[in-house]
């Protein structure tokens, strides 16, 4: 039966091409949506991967940086220095607005730094001052690229105008940027002066950092902490859950399209051998013989297109990533998991109406000319 | 040879539609089919021979009346252990040959095996066999599209035979094809009864094949009847004894001055190496010529 299913599948490439294109195209959508997400996430959650904090100290009740914001008081930000186990402390500000570049608003992370702070600054630079001194910012060189900004041009934020001191790298998405300013203009800016939003707290080696955020936790009051790991998966969780409902909807989309052009070439093919399909039943062949024909071949037809929409999105993401760098494309292992078993999804859908077109041909038609 | 019943039906009856619109397409038809018989089902279009034919291969529920093939009532059965009889115990020939069109020669002859546990076993071996004796095995490997007419209808004997089925069930098996190559289909099926001892019911309206049946079941209206006789004046095959227009033959040899007609390459051949052999069968050949020539 399988090298019948096969021999069937080969003897019509075109409806094989057609049906098989259809699935690869539905599939591309869907891996390319969720890998330009994930790509997205992952910029948005950049910050925390690349402070250099071991353990993150906020005020109590926050658990992000996307989208949200924290204040620890001075006094507390002072406390959480003296917490045994606690190598170094460095407070940053933040908040997210737009930095005006000419005519163009690009939406970003501000992050304010100490002077010569150890950790918490841009993490690759592409020219100028990493640390911005009171007046400058350090903008990211996509944003820099787009606005035509150079060292020493000027940006507005909050109606602040500062001079481009640094242009940093790996710190623009389509999603978001970060922009870093001086402690002192954010504290300006904010009105709040002496707190911080978050402190970056590193340990010795000695200490675990789970160890270290619950003895934070336990020793100053009124603050939240967070290991490095847990922060950012707080953070990329609440960036994906941003795009979930887009994603479910353009999964159920590119279902439906899989599921109705597989679904409707294998019927028309179906069809047209229905006379064989009789022939089949009267040499002696079980009905679940035939439906087992049908969705193995619905199957091949879809690990097909699953395989030719995994080559594509795989060719298509540095690409993609090529002509747009404010797009990062990353293809999970569990979003390529759900794609295949959406691609078996599709392919038992597929195969439910022309396995009832099988089980009402009669195997008498074999007497009909 | 002839003892045991392959093919037993009582009562046999099937009814289409109901009420006003109903039409009785087979009427109470009793019949008994032994080993090694080859039984030709005749009759006019739309008597029910197909349908007759249907239902004995278990294709077709009468609505009433028993069928029994090799000693199992197929009427009562499931229709989950109706396909295993069919595999098993019967072989079909259709007059549209049938032939799966994506696969090869060989491939059509071994479908059958692969729907029977265990049947792929020795089927590879089986099926050389039965395409080196139908003279196929040189287009072993071509599509049906391939195929002429009598090449395909030897691949479906061929498929038909793979199983060892003790019954051959054919509907107008020499429908499609030319006076020569019909002749030869119907020499392989003569062989398969005699040489084979298995039963081989054909539903025809070729009178050419009267000759080698052992019976002529007549149906007429759905039931079997006695059958007027029709004059024909035939050559008679001195090999097969099968009637042979004079006409339209195109297979013919003189030996002793005389010619002799065939129906087949396979007689001719048959004749010219042992002609003695059917001289003496056939004391006087009927519709030969005599001849001034040799051959």
């Amino acid at each position: 039966m399988i090298r019948l299913a096969l021999k069937n599948l080969a003897q019509e490439p075109g409806r094989v091409l057609i049906s098989l294109g259809g699935v690869a195209a539905a599939l591309v959508l869907l891996l390319l949506m969720e890998g330009i997400f994930a790509g997205v996430s992952e910029l948005i959650v950049a910050y925390p991967q690349n402070a250099g904090a071991d353990v993150w100290v906020m005020q109590e009740g926050v658990s992000n940086m996307h989208m949200a914001s924290s204040l620890v008081p001075e006094a507390t930000k002072g406390a959480i220095a003296q917490v045994p186990g606690v190598a170094e402390a460095t407070p940053i500000l933040y908040f997210s607005n737009f930095v005006e570049a000419g005519e163009q608003r690009w939406f970003s992370y501000i992050v304010g730094l100490p002077e010569n702070a150890p950790r918490g600054g841009p993490w690759a630079m592409k020219e100028g001052a990493a640390t911005p001194r009171p007046g400058e910012a350090v903008v990211p060189d996509v944003l820099a690229r787009k606005s035509g900004l150079h060292l020493g041009d000027d940006v507005t934020i909050v109606g602040r105008r500062l001079r481009v001191a640094g242009i940093s790298t790996g710190t623009f998405s389509m999603a978001n940027s970060i922009t870093f300013l001086s402690y002192e203009d954010m504290e300006g800016i904010l009105g709040t002066p002496g707190a911080a939003s978050y402190v970056l707290v590193t340990g010795g080696p000695e200490v675990p950092a789970s160890v270290l955020a619950q003895r934070v936790r336990q020793r100053v009051p009124g603050v939240n902490t967070m290991t490095r790991e847990a922060f950012i998966a707080s953070d990329r969780s609440m960036a994906r859950q941003m795009g979930v409902d887009v994603i479910q909807v353009m999964t159920l989309v590119g279902f439906a399209v899989g599921v109705l052009v597989v679904g409707l070439t294998m019927y028309t093919a179906t069809a047209n051998r229905a006379r064989e399909y009789g022939i089949i039943k009267a040499l002696g062949a079980r009905g679940h013989s035939l439906l087992a024909l049908v969705a193995f071949q619905t199957i091949v037809i879809a690990g097909l297109g699953f395989g030719a929409a995994v080559g594509i999105a795989y060719l298509a993401g540095p690409l993609i990533q090529m002509a747009m760098p404010e797009i990062a494309v990353l293809y999970p292992a569990s979003g390529l998991a759900r794609l295949a078993v959406a691609s078996l999804g599709i392919a038992f859908l597929a195969s439910l109406l022309p396995a009832y077109r099988i089980s009402r041909v009669e195997p008498a038609v074999v007497f009909k000319e | 040879m002839r003892e045991k019943s392959i093919v037993r039906a009582t009562g046999l009856t099937k009814v289409y539609g109901s009420g006003h619109t109903a039409v009785r397409a087979v009427d109470n038809v009793s019949l008994d089919v032994r080993e090694g018989e080859l039984v030709l089902i005749m009759g006019p279009s739309g008597s029910g021979k197909t349908t007759l034919l249907s239902m004995l291969g278990g294709l077709l529920r009468p609505t009433s009346g028993h069928i029994f093939i090799n000693g199992v009532e197929i009427t009562t059965l499931s229709e989950a252990r109706l396909p295993d009889i069919r595999a098993r115990e019967i072989g079909f020939i259709f007059q549209a040959f049938n032939l799966l069109s994506s696969l090869t020669a060989e491939e059509n002859i071994l479908f059958p095996a692969g729907l029977v546990p265990g049947g792929d076993r020795r089927a590879r071996q089986r099926a050389s066999e039965l395409l080196d004796r139908l003279a196929l095995s040189p287009r072993r490997r071509h599509l049906p599209r391939d195929l002429s007419g009598g090449e395909k209808q030897r691949v479906a004997i061929a498929r038909a035979l793979i199983n060892s089925p003790r019954l051959i069930l054919a509907d107008e098996p020499t429908g499609n094809l030319d006076s020569k190559t019909g002749h030869e289909v119907m020499m392989i099926l003569h062989d398969i009864a005699r040489d084979e001892g298995r039963t081989v019911i054909i539903v025809t309206h070729d009178p050419r094949l009267e000759d080698v049946a052992d019976r002529i079941l007549w149906l007429e209206d759905g039931k079997i009847r006695d059958r007027k006789e029709d004059a024909h004046l035939w050559a008679q095959d001195p090999v097969c004894r099968m009637k042979v227009d004079q006409w339209t033959a195109s297979l013919f040899a003189t030996y002793q001055g005389v010619r002799y007609f065939f129906c087949s390459q396979r007689c001719l051949d048959k004749f010219r190496r042992e002609p003695q052999a059917y001289l003496v069968a056939t004391a006087k050949p009927q519709g030969s010529e005599h001849t001034s020539g040799h051959s």
